[in-house]
């Protein structure tokens, strides 16, 4: 009897225990007002899946499209699919959107078991990884059926859409890095300029001065920049920094780290300087509300922001061009592309689909432009439909110098290591050379892992 | 005869046992196909030098020998047992006084009961965000409050040590009310004579909590203990979200490791051996833990 009572329980802990194993990974992750794929309003993102809502008329081909955006990014993606699939003919699109936080992992699931979707949106960044392991199809022979001419793309994009020559992607957007001012609060500290925007001086002394006659101008509880102190941001304003040093992640083949740097402890240090002279004082959770709620009067934040801007009443604001530390312009940029995972059970039909659906999409980012993205396409830049939107094309320019991760393997992960060690660094637990030191080491680690 | 009669009992208990294996089937179905083989392919993928989407190569036990030497694995194991060593009794007598208060049966307890269970129906996302928004610096309820008192800003969210204050306050208050609700039901199984008795011998209260109330609800404490240390061991969410696993790694536990290796840098055979390293020291540290509490029964 006593044998048969421990049994039951050594039976009833190793199915509790073994829950552990089953719901180990369950946690969500809040949308931070930083993250580019989407919009930072929503705290909850439920997992929204929207199919698009105009009839499926027969002989139309049927593909799928899979986004990581949610919020107002989100609807604006399916107002555009909506509008291709009232105009094609011979395709249907059904759009489902994922949490952004999770969607890589579905993609990769998906790819690995047959049942990804016809078409995905990546960021260009990560293209090179998946070219790597096979998981993506190569787009130039397709490219050729619905005549695109790359060269239609801005220079940054048609370089980052490819990996050994080889077309892979087709770029919806550059988004960056932006600065965005309070107009009232800077008309008040008379830096406002006649056609209604604020010019940061070029240089790095130049920006100190500028901001700290800001700082000792306000009053107490207001802060001259706000900007979330952990996750995205402050890898932003890093690589723009970095690169705006002269500097950069890796050598030219992606296999040496190049962080235990000058230019990287430089741009750790300017940092610390913006830090410690409280120009951007530590620890913020979250840039935009403090930004929004008039406790500060400028904002690091990305293109991303400013239909939350937009939509903030009461808040008179300007977006502009982040600034230049140095004569080297640059600044930290990505780009939503679409590419077509691998799947064995995708016919031609499907693939011809696509293509009229991607290249549909890139000559119509006007409308993707609403999201405050800069489009792909010159043309698109120069058309009225974009000039006519607010703000965009005060920063639009920016596109030229942008910078991305170079083309390696592995950025997931040095987004990761580069969120922690520059979010242990702002609050005050470690050194500038112990944080370049640290991310030498790690990246050093991860390029290793996948150059073995 | 009486191989006749054995037979009738050997049918009977054939049926007895058709009908309880028909009861068990869809269960089971569900625990072998979801719950067991997953397990078994996680072991069998931990063997294995494998990317999630690249390829894959036999690799002996090289991941298990990797990860004793990963300090970072150490680093999240040791943070997620310095997290079970402080949320679980916090947790489980916290719960019981509240569920002693709610029996006293005094005016309004039901509302107070609704109230302290309501947390835990939110979801871990609504959760973190109500409390990074009490605790994040400059605008921060805390940070108000405190600064009327005449402290300064503390940056719970980003000061070691205090983070994972702030992070228990958050776990407490969430969870609570499910132990709480546990205890609750433990101590109405509890028949009043045993009470009237023992004040009929002139016990006074503090005999009757250590005597009676205590020792009766010995089952209800150990399921609250085994339950909330498995919880407990899978911290994950609350400090990914209120602290991004920092300051550095300072409050990353082994499921963000696991999570961090498996999804962000794709390592999918190292993230299964680490799951099943976690595996072996939930395992051992409920079985030692029955064996103790267990062991006073008798």
């Amino acid at each position: 009897m006593r044998k048969k009572g421990l049994w039951k329980k050594l039976t009833a802990l190793g199915l509790a225990a073994s829950m552990v194993l089953a719901m180990g990974a369950c946690g969500k992750k809040e949308t931070p007002a930083e993250t580019p794929a989407e919009t930072p309003a929503t705290s909850e993102g439920e997992t929204a899946s929207e199919g698009s809502e105009a009839p499926a008329s027969e002989g139309k081909t049927k593909i799928t499209f899979w986004s990581p955006f949610s919020g107002g990014d989100g609807d604006i993606m399916t107002a555009m699919v909506d509008e291709f699939n009232a105009q094609s003919e011979t395709t249907e699109v059904e759009f489902m959107i994922f949490k952004s936080e999770e969607y890589y992992t579905k993609l990769l699931a998906a790819i690995t078991s047959d049942s990804a979707p016809t078409l995905a949106i990546s960021h260009a960044t990560r293209i090179k990884e998946y070219v790597t392991d096979g998981l993506l199809e190569p787009l130039d022979e397709l490219a050729t059926t619905t005549n695109v001419d790359w060269t239609e793309f801005t220079e940054t994009l048609q370089q980052v859409s490819q990996v050994d020559g080889t077309h892979y992607c087709m770029p919806l957007d550059t988004h960056l890095l932006l600065m965005h001012f309070n107009v009232d609060d800077f008309e008040k500290l008379g830096l406002l300029e006649a056609d209604g925007t604020v010019q940061v001086p070029r240089g790095e002394e130049e920006f100190f001065k500028f901001f700290e006659g800001i700082r000792d101008q306000l009053d107490a509880g207001r802060m001259p920049l706000s900007g979330t102190s952990m996750n995205g941001l402050p890898m932003y304003l890093w690589y723009t920094l970095l690169t705006q040093y002269g500097g950069d992640v890796c050598d030219a083949d992606g296999t040496t780290a190049t962080l235990d740097t000058e230019e990287n402890k430089k741009a750790l240090s300017v940092i610390m300087r913006m830090v410690d002279e409280e120009i951007w004082p530590k620890n913020q959770k979250n840039g935009a509300e403090l930004f929004t709620g008039n406790i500060a009067v400028a904002t690091i934040n990305g293109d991303w922001a400013v239909p939350t801007f937009e939509g903030t009443d009461g808040l008179n604001f300007v977006s502009m061009p982040f600034p230049q530390f140095t004569d080297k312009d640059s600044v930290y940029a990505d780009s939503h592309t679409m590419v077509l995972p691998v799947n064995k059970n995708k016919t031609d039909a499907e693939r011809a689909s696509a293509m009229e659906f991607m290249t549909w999409m890139t000559n119509h980012t006007e409308m993707w432009a609403q999201a405050g993205h800069i489009p792909s396409k010159t043309a698109v830049i120069e058309s009225d439909a974009f000039k006519n939107l607010p703000y965009r094309s005060l920063y639009a320019e920016s596109a030229k110098y942008a910078k991305t991760y170079p083309q390696i393997c592995g950025v997931a992960g040095l987004t990761e290591m580069s969120y922690r060690e520059l979010a242990a660094m702002i609050a005050g637990e470690q050194d500038v050379d112990t944080t370049a030191a640290n991310m030498q080491k790690e990246f050093q680690e991860i390029l290793d892992s996948y150059n073995k | 005869m009486q191989m006749a009669m054995g037979k009738e009992k050997r049918q009977r208990a054939i049926k007895k046992n058709l009908v309880a294996w028909c009861f068990l089937l869809p269960f089971l179905y569900f625990f072998v196909n979801f719950l067991l083989y997953p397990i078994l392919k996680g072991i069998h993928l931990s063997l294995y030098d494998s990317t999630l989407g690249g390829s894959q190569s036999f690799a002996r036990l090289s991941n298990y020998i990797a990860m004793f030497q990963d300090k970072n694995f150490w680093n999240s194991m040791f943070n997620t047992l310095f997290f079970v060593v402080i949320s679980t009794p916090t947790i489980v007598l916290v719960g019981f006084i509240f569920a002693m208060f709610i029996n006293s049966k005094l005016k309004g307890t039901i509302f107070i009961r609704a109230c302290l269970f309501s947390p835990y129906v939110l979801s871990m996302s609504v959760v973190t965000g109500l409390w990074i928004f009490i605790f994040q610096p400059y605008t921060g309820l805390v940070t108000q409050m405190t600064a009327k008192l005449g402290v300064g800003e503390m940056y719970w969210l980003n000061t070691k040590w205090l983070v994972w204050l702030a992070i228990l306050i958050t776990t407490v208050w969430w969870t609570v009310g499910f132990n709480m609700v546990l205890f609750l039901a433990g101590l109405q199984d509890i028949p009043d004579e045993i009470y009237e008795a023992a004040r009929i011998d002139g016990a006074n209260s503090r005999q009757i909590l250590f005597r009676i109330t205590i020792p009766m609800l010995k089952d209800t404490i150990t399921l609250v203990i085994l339950l909330q240390t498995i919880a407990s061991f899978k911290l994950f969410g609350q400090t990914y979200l209120m602290a991004g696993g920092g300051p550095g790694t300072h409050t990353k536990t082994i499921v963000h490791y696991i999570y961090e290796t498996g999804f962000t840098n794709r390592k999918m055979g190292y993230a299964a051996a680490l799951s099943f390293a976690f595996f072996v020291v939930v395992f051992l540290v409920t079985l030692l833990q029955n064996k103790l509490l267990g062991s006073k029964e008798e």
